[in-house]
Formats: structure tokens, C-alpha cells, sequence
């Protein structure tokens, strides 16, 4: 089992969601800290403000209010400070069409949000032991959903 | 008289011969003389020596001079004429015709005057029928009688009409030779003896000497010209006289004084040997002629031949000359250079051979015909060049003539002229040619415009009608007619503002619109127009200036078409069209609400379905032991019936997906497509231990995600509708061929399709649902035997046709189902 102490930032609206996530890491015997923000706006402050102590992988949702997850992946990549930034998309719905944008935006992995819990705990578990920490290398193209 | 004493008396004529016997057998007494017995002693021995003698001898005797005479002067009176007749005959009446000369011989001898002698006297007498021109040598010498007087006269003569004859014609001969040299047009000098004395000199030999006659005449020649001695003409006449050898020189140089200066001056001239009648040589002739100015004329030609010479072989040109028999005997330089040719190769086979072929037929034609004629030569004709090519040149001859006409030579040249003549020739065909488009667009035009009057009256549809500049109306056809409503009469001559209304009219519209085509030519106009029962029209109005060669404006051609039927029904059309556009914004409306529902599905529709089913999970884990029986299987329908509903969104949003507009098609072999499903499905193709096989998979263009879905969801449903009694196997197959290959009506047979078919060995179905099954929510089986939400071959069947194919399905009860699918091949 991974034991690396991860800093990961949570930016997703709804608070069911929040919670099932951070039910779901605390479940998982990984030693990691969970900060959470509620839109892409609170998203993009919280890292102006940690630019020198960013988390080291990020769980984005896309459908935010004020500000879509599709926008912070871009303003992300864009900066060179934040750029290094592991993002992974975990999203409600599965758009091939989406999913290819973000691919291109730079986004490291997709995850679709499972319906079971247990699945929510795997899905997780993966993306963290394959992002790993601050790891930027996109993964081949057919390795970017990770499947539960 | 008695023989004896005739005997004894006539001795004297006992002589043998002619006369002696005509003499004996004379009946001489009836002559003046008498009977021979008669006759006296000094007669008788006369008769007697005359008649002996070899000498023609003749005699005259007694006062009436009776001739006698011998036979050797027999001859002399010829074949016919006096003899036998004159003997005993008196001279008088015997030589009638010569009386008048020998009478004063005879009488001077008579009178005893002497004998008499003449040499070659002539005396033309009658004999052989005729008189004859007879010289004779003759002496008269006086005979006496027994009394010694003079009683006749004897002649002895010989005739020497022979020898006078043969010295008159020498004498002839010599004075016609002398005569012949002293007159010849050339100089002849006689030099007699080894001292060569100038025994005669013709005139032109004096000249041509420098001498007089006397200076020459009767000295040795080589002391009267002292010059010669030292030129070796000494040598010369000693080498004749010697040997007798003739001796010729031409143009040869001797200096001469003449004229007080010794002279340069050329001769031909030959010594030849003369001959003394011993055949022995006794003298040299010279025949000669000076020629110096021929050689100096010569030496001129050949110096002006030089000249030309070299002229001639410096000139571009090719020149040549003839003799005036047309025979060519001279060419420059030029002609070697061209043809490659040397002078003995054009001599050998003749200077055609560098004509080309096809021209020497008639250039030897124009060549004779100029040769014959004497006129000017000019022929074009062709010449190989050393490379073998031929060039195109052009030659003149000119004939060359003495003073009296006749002509002397030719003298030619032949210049290049195959680039002129390629422009030439060119340019004639261009002519030609534009001569050719022009006649026949001439006759097209004359045709079109024959067919233009036509067509202009017979024209029902529009009005075509020609106006003055001031927009006077001049030319009416039956279209205008029938618009318009006016006959040609009514109209012809007023003014096409006629057909506007008052208010454009007083806009100046008319005049605008004549403007605008005046100074743009051309004006367009729709609008409405009055006719003449004052009812409207829409028009549409093209009027043209139309201008002449000058290209000043002469008027406006007019035509108008009556669009009122077609204005209507483009107002129709155009409310059709406000119609259209707004159903189609409704549409679009529609759409984007459709959007939008797709949108909510994925999302928002998910979203608390997902949670449902989380939270569902969660107390499943969590609080499991808290329920009953009844509770937990009320729980786990529950969950069924969301992940049903789940199902249903992911499907629905699917089968939207393929609404998309993204036509994203892409040149692709099958096998790559359904490799990855084959990846996606390895764990439920494992489950069920199921094999799938493929064969020769195709390229195809295609859109490729939509295609994997398509795979998908066909073998997703050969999966699921397995046979429990048999492990699972599908066969997958494409191949392209013509549609009429293939067992489908809605094909078309000359397009080339690619087949893809899907079987598997499943529980298949019955038939009569073959097309059934791609509808929307069709489903054949409960839900409780087989999950479904009867959307999956609906998604496949919009997909094929996004790609403008065609599917069809196969069902077998119990034993599989197929599926054909025929797509447009690549590249058809």
C-alpha cells in the first residue's frame, strides 16, 4: 500500500460529493491531507495563494458555477508556475468528445465518478498510486480513464 | 594512060600511109594542077618529101595555092572538119576562116619576101564540129618550080596548143599565188637560199616588219632587220632549211624596231621549207600574224578574270556562270563551301545533284527555257548543304552579250533565302488561314444575323425594339406587340416614355435610364410599365447603346420581358421563403433545447442518480444488518432500477451522440477499430469463453469512434444473446465488390461497397423481426432473461446510416443471428 504523505486539493460544488470523497480517502489507509474548494473561482485563489506550496495533485471537477473546471485546466496549464500541477478531471458524464479536449489541455487522467462506493475507494486509490506526486508526464491516450 | 608509065610517073606517092594513098587516088584533073602525070618535076619531089616526112608539113602550090598535106599534120585538122575534103582544095576556099591571117604569111612569102616564122601563134581553126582556139609553131618558107620561080608555099608547123595551154595556166597559177600572198590577210615572206634574201614581203609583213619594200626586198632578211639576230630567228630559218622541219610559235614575244624604237610584239607564225623541182630546199616561207593586242587582251581577261575570281570566291553568295549553251562552268567559292563539294565532284555527276529532287525537274525546265529564250533566270529552288540539309535559295542568271546581241555567257548567283522563306511561308499560311476564319465568319455571320431578323420578329416573349438616340421609338417586333399592346403603326416614331408611368415620368426616368446606357452602355432596370390599355406590367428592361464604326452613339436597342407572372410568383416564393426561415429558426430552437435535454441527461439527470445510487451502496456497507429481508430485497430492487435507469441515460446520450455533426471520417482498416473493442469487452468475452474470429478486414473511411461503438454494441448483443449450449462464436468478414454483387436491392449495382458481416452461433431469433429489431426500444426478450433498453441496434443501425450505408439483420431461431452491413467503398 502507498504511504507517501499526499497533499491533495479537492475543487468540486457539490457537497455530497465532497463528503463521499473524503469518506472514501479516509477509508483508504494512505497518510494524505485533503483541502477542498467549492468552485473553480475559490479553486483558482486557493492555488494563487499556494503557489509556493502547491498540493501535489489536483481532483477537478468540470461542471462548477462561476468558473468550469474546463477553464481552471486551462488557466492551469497556462501558468508557469501552476502548470506542474497534476491535474485529474472527475467528472459525472464520460464525453468522448470532452474527454479528448482535456487530453489536449494537458489533463492527466479522467476519472468518472462511480455510483457504488466501493468503486469510488478503488478509482481513487489508483488515481493517486499512478499520478504520484507533482507528475506531470502525460500517460498514452488510452490510459487516461481510469476505469474503477 | 597505062599501068607501067602511072607506075614509073607516081613512084613519088608510092609511100605508104593515109595521104599518100588519098593523094595517089586524087582524081587530080579536075583540079587546077592536072593530072598527077602532068605534074612537074619539082611538084613531084615536093609531094614525095612531104608525104615522107614524119613533120607535119603542108603545102600551098600553083597561082590557086592547092593544098597538100601529110598525115603527121593529119591530126591537127581534127576528127571532123577538113579533112579528107581540103586536099586539092585552093587555100582560099580550104581556110576560110583563117584566110584573112595567113594570106598576108603566104603572099609575103609569094613575093618572095622571105620564109616566115611564128612560135606559138595561135590560129583557131575548124575541126572536130567546131572552131578551136589552136596554137601553133609554124614557118612559110617559099618552093620553086622546075622554072625556080616561087610557085608555092610550104608550111612545116607543129600545133602547141598543148604547151601554150600548160604555160598559160603556170603563168596563171603564179599569178594568182602571188597575188594570194601579196593580198593575204596574214604576213608571208619568201627568204631564199642559206642567206635568206627576202625574195618576196606582203604588205602586212612590211607593216608588221616596221620595213619598206626596198629596205627587204633582194637582201639577206637578217641584215635588214638586224634585231632578229640576237632573238634566235637565225636559228630558227637555219633549223628549217636543214631539216626541212616546219617550225610554228604562238604568242610568241619578239621585239621589233619599228617606228624608230624597238617595239615588244607577240606572233604566231610558222616557217615552212620551200623546194626547187629537184625536191631539194632552196628557200624558207614564213606565215605569220602578230597578235599582241589579242595578248594584250588576253593578259587584260586574264587579269580581269583574276580579279573576278577572287571577287567571286569572297561573296556570300553562290555565283556561277554558263557557257550560252547553258552549260555551267564556273562556281565561287561560296558554291565548294555550301555543298561540301569539290569542283570535280560537281563536274563528275553535275551540279543537280545538289538540287533537291523534287526540284530539278523544273529547274532544268526554266533553266533551258531561259537558255533558249535568252531571258533573265529566277527560280527558287532548294540546295543540300554538307550536312545534308536543304536550304532554300534564290538564283538569278543573267545572259551576257556581245555588241552584235548574241549572247556570250551567263553569269548567276543563288542566295539563301530559307529564312525568309520560312517567314514567308508562314506567313502565307497565316494569311491563309485567317483568310479561311474569315470567310467562314463571314458566312457565320452573315448567317447569324439573317437568323438575328428572324428571330428578332419572331420573338413573342420579349420586346425588341431599336431606339434613336432621342428615344424615339424605330423598330417594333411582334414580343412588343404583345406586351405592349400597340401595333408598329401606333408606336413608330413617338417617344418609349410612353411605357413609363406618370410618375416616373416626372422622376425622368426615361432619360436616366438612356443616360446610364449611353455613357456605361448598358442600362438595367425592373420596374412597372404601362400598356397601352393603361394596365401594368412588371419589367424587366435591358436597354444597349448601340454605336457605329465610329464608335459614336446612334441609338439604343431595347428589350424588355414581361416578369409580371414571374414577380407574382417570386413574391410568393419570397413569403414562402419568410415562412421557411422561421420554421427553420424554430427548428434550430428545437434543436438547441435538444442539446440542451442531452446535456441535461449527462449531467444533471446523472448526477443525482449516481448519488442515489452511492448513497444506496452506502447503506448496503453501513447498515445492512438493520434491515429485514423484505427491507433488503425492496433495497436491491431499488438499486436495480437505478442502474436500469443509469443504462437508460448512457445509451439514450449515445444514440444522441450520433445526431453529432462531427464527420470526422477518416480512411481506417476495421481490424484496428475492433481490436480496441475487443480490449473494452476482453472481460465478459473471457466470461463467457467466446471466440471471435476475423477475415480479411477492409479499409474503410469512416468515422472512427462511431465505429467502435457500432462494434460494441454488436457484440455487447452476440454476448448477451448467447446460446447456453454452445461456447460463443463470432465471425466477423468485409470485401469490397459491386453492389450488384451483393444479395441487396437497395444497392446500386455499379458502386463498389465494402460488406461487413457480423454472425454469431447464438440463440438468434425469428426472421420476421429482421427489421424490427433496429427500432427504437424494440426488445424481444423480458427483462428479467435479458438486460436491454432496446437501444443498442437502433445506435448502430443511425451510425451506418451517418455513413450512408445499409444494414440488414439476419435471424435464425436457435441457431444465430447475422448482420450485413454495406458501406460505400473508399474512392468511389
Amino acid at each position: 500500500m502507498p504511504t507517501k504523505n499526499y497533499n491533495i486539493l479537492l475543487a468540486d460544488d457539490d457537497e455530497d460529493d465532497r463528503m463521499f470523497f473524503k469518506e472514501a480517502l479516509s477509508e483508504l489507509s494512505i497518510s494524505a491531507s485533503l483541502d477542498t474548494v467549492g468552485n473553480g473561482e475559490e479553486l483558482m485563489n486557493f492555488l494563487e495563494d499556494n503557489k509556493i506550496n502547491l498540493p501535489h495533485v489536483l481532483f477537478l471537477d468540470l461542471n462548477m458555477p462561476r468558473k468550469t473546471g474546463f477553464e481552471c485546466l486551462s488557466e492551469i496549464k497556462q501558468d508557469v508556475k501552476l502548470r506542474r500541477l497534476p491535474v485529474i478531471i472527475y467528472s459525472t458524464s464520460l464525453n468522448p468528445e470532452v474527454m479528448e479536449l482535456l487530453y489536449n489541455k494537458g489533463a492527466q487522467h479522467y476519472i468518472r465518478k462511480p455510483a457504488e462506493f466501493a468503486k469510488l475507494k478503488s478509482v481513487i486509490n489508483k488515481a493517486l498510486s499512478l499520478s504520484g506526486k507533482n507528475k506531470i508526464v502525460q500517460p498514452p491516450k488510452e490510459n487516461f480513464v481510469i476505469q474503477p | 594512060m597505062n599501068n607501067l608509065s602511072q607506075n614509073i610517073s607516081n613512084e613519088f606517092i608510092s609511100v605508104s600511109g593515109e595521104m599518100a594513098q588519098l593523094t595517089r587516088e586524087k582524081d587530080w584533073s579536075k583540079t587546077p594542077v592536072g593530072d598527077i602525070d602532068s605534074w612537074q618535076q619539082s611538084l613531084r619531089t615536093l609531094i614525095g618529101i612531104v608525104l615522107n616526112s614524119r613533120f607535119p608539113m603542108f603545102l600551098f602550090w600553083g597561082p590557086e595555092l592547092i593544098c597538100f598535106y601529110n598525115d603527121a599534120y593529119r591530126p591537127s585538122l581534127g576528127k571532123t572538119g577538113k579533112h579528107p575534103s581540103i586536099l586539092g582544095m585552093r587555100a582560099e576556099e580550104a581556110w576560110i576562116e583563117i584566110w584573112s591571117i595567113i594570106k598576108p604569111l603566104i603572099d609575103q612569102v609569094l613575093s618572095g619576101g622571105g620564109a616566115t616564122w611564128s612560135e606559138d601563134q595561135l590560129i583557131p581553126i575548124f575541126r572536130n564540129g567546131k572552131i578551136e582556139d589552136v596554137y601553133w609553131t609554124f614557118g612559110y618558107s617559099p618552093v620553086n618550080d622546075d622554072t625556080r620561080k616561087i610557085a608555092g608555099v610550104l608550111v612545116t608547123c607543129t600545133e602547141t596548143t598543148e604547151k601554150v595551154v600548160t604555160k598559160q595556166k603556170l603563168e596563171e597559177s603564179e599569178r594568182r599565188l602571188r597575188s594570194l600572198i601579196l593580198q593575204a590577210p596574214v604576213s608571208i615572206g619568201i627568204f631564199r637560199g642559206k642567206d635568206f634574201v627576202t625574195e618576196m614581203a606582203n604588205a602586212r609583213a612590211l607593216q608588221m616588219w616596221g620595213r619598206t619594200e626596198e629596205e627587204v626586198i633582194d637582201k639577206p632578211i637578217l641584215e635588214a632587220m638586224p634585231e632578229l639576230k640576237s632573238q634566235g630567228i637565225s636559228e630558227i630559218l637555219e633549223g628549217v632549211y636543214n631539216t626541212g622541219k616546219i617550225y610554228t610559235a604562238a604568242e610568241l614575244p619578239i621585239q621589233l624596231m619599228r617606228n624608230g624604237k624597238l617595239e615588244k610584239a607577240y606572233m604566231n607564225f610558222s616557217y615552212e621549207p620551200l623546194y626547187n623541182s629537184a625536191g631539194t630546199i632552196n628557200g624558207v616561207m614564213a606565215v605569220g600574224s602578230e597578235v599582241t593586242e589579242q595578248v594584250a587582251s588576253h593578259k587584260l581577261v586574264e587579269e580581269s578574270g583574276k580579279k573576278f575570281q577572287l571577287l567571286a570566291d569572297f561573296m556570300p553568295q553562290h555565283i556561277w556562270t554558263a557557257d550560252p549553251q547553258g552549260n555551267l562552268n564556273y562556281f565561287n567559292q561560296s558554291v565548294f563551301d555550301y555543298s561540301g563539294l569539290t569542283l570535280e565532284q560537281i563536274n563528275k555527276d553535275g551540279w543537280l545533284q545538289i538540287v533537291h529532287p523534287d526540284d530539278r525537274e523544273r529547274n532544268i525546265k526554266e533553266w533551258m527555257e531561259a537558255v533558249r529564250t535568252g531571258k533573265d533566270f529566277l527560280f527558287e529552288h532548294r540546295f543540300r548543304r554538307h550536312d545534308g540539309e536543304y536550304r532554300w535559295q534564290l538564283s538569278r542568271a543573267i545572259p551576257q552579250r556581245d555588241d552584235n546581241g548574241n549572247i556570250q555567257m551567263w553569269v548567276g548567283t543563288s542566295t539563301d533565302i530559307q529564312e525568309q522563306k520560312i517567314f514567308l511561308d508562314e506567313l502565307e499560311k497565316q494569311v491563309k488561314e485567317r483568310t479561311v476564319e474569315l470567310v467562314q465568319l463571314n458566312e457565320s455571320l452573315k448567317k447569324s444575323e439573317e437568323r438575328y431578323h428572324l428571330m428578332v420578329e419572331e420573338v413573342q416573349d420579349y420586346a425588341i425594339l431599336y431606339l434613336n438616340r432621342e428615344g424615339i421609338v424605330e423598330n417594333w417586333n411582334t414580343g412588343a406587340e404583345k406586351i405592349k399592346g400597340y401595333k408598329a403603326v401606333e408606336i413608330i416614331g413617338k417617344s418609349f416614355s410612353n411605357f413609363y408611368s406618370e410618375g416616373d415620368r416626372e422622376n425622368k426616368l426615361p432619360q436616366k435610364l438612356l443616360k446610364m446606357a449611353a455613357e456605361q452602355g448598358k442600362a438595367v432596370q425592373q420596374g412597372w410599365r404601362v400598356r397601352k390599355d393603361g394596365t401594368l406590367f412588371w419589367a424587366s428592361v435591358v436597354i444597349t447603346a448601340v454605336h457605329n464604326e465610329k464608335k459614336e452613339l446612334i441609338g439604343f436597342s431595347k428589350v424588355t420581358h414581361d416578369l409580371t407572372a414571374k414577380k407574382e410568383a417570386d413574391d410568393a416564393l419570397k413569403d414562402k421563403k419568410l415562412e421557411l426561415e422561421q420554421k427553420n429558426r424554430d427548428l434550430e430552437k428545437m434543436n438547441k433545447e435538444l442539446q440542451s435535454f442531452a446535456y441535461i441527461s449527462s449531467h444533471d439527470l446523472q448526477e443525482p442518480l449516481r448519488k442515489i445510487q452511492t448513497f444506496a451502496s452506502r447503506i448496503t456497507e453501513k447498515e445492512k444488518d438493520n434491515l429485514s429481508e423484505n427491507g433488503k430485497d425492496l433495497f436491491n430492487r431499488m438499486q436495480a432500477s437505478a442502474e436500469r435507469m443509469q443504462s437508460l441515460i448512457d445509451d439514450l446520450l449515445a444514440y444522441s451522440r450520433t445526431h453529432t455533426l462531427e464527420r470526422d471520417f477518416q480512411i481506417i482498416n476495421l481490424g484496428i477499430v475492433l481490436e480496441k473493442v475487443i480490449q473494452d469487452l476482453n472481460e465478459e468475452i473471457q466470461q463467457k469463453n467466446a471466440t471471435i474470429d476475423n477475415l480479411g478486414l477492409c479499409e474503410v473511411n469512416i468515422i472512427p469512434f462511431q465505429f467502435r461503438q457500432l462494434f460494441y454494441n454488436l457484440i455487447s448483443n452476440s454476448l448477451k444473446f448467447s446460446s447456453p449450449e454452445r461456447s460463443l462464436h463470432i465471425l466477423i468478414k468485409s470485401e469490397i465488390g459491386k453492389g450488384s454483387k451483393f444479395d441487396n436491392r437497395n444497392l446500386q449495382s455499379d458502386l463498389n461497397y465494402c460488406h461487413i458481416s457480423v454472425a454469431d452461433n447464438g440463440i438468434g431469433y425469428e426472421s420476421q423481426y429482421n427489421e424490427k429489431i433496429f427500432e427504437l426500444f424494440q426488445r424481444l426478450h423480458g427483462r428479467n432473461e435479458y438486460r436491454g433498453t432496446g437501444i443498442g441496434l437502433a445506435i448502430v443501425k443511425r451510425i451506418v446510416e451517418n455513413h450512408n450505408g445499409i444494414i440488414t439483420a439476419n435471424g435464425n431461431p436457435g441457431k444465430g443471428a447475422a448482420f450485413h452491413i454495406y458501406l460505400p467503398a473508399p474512392g468511389n
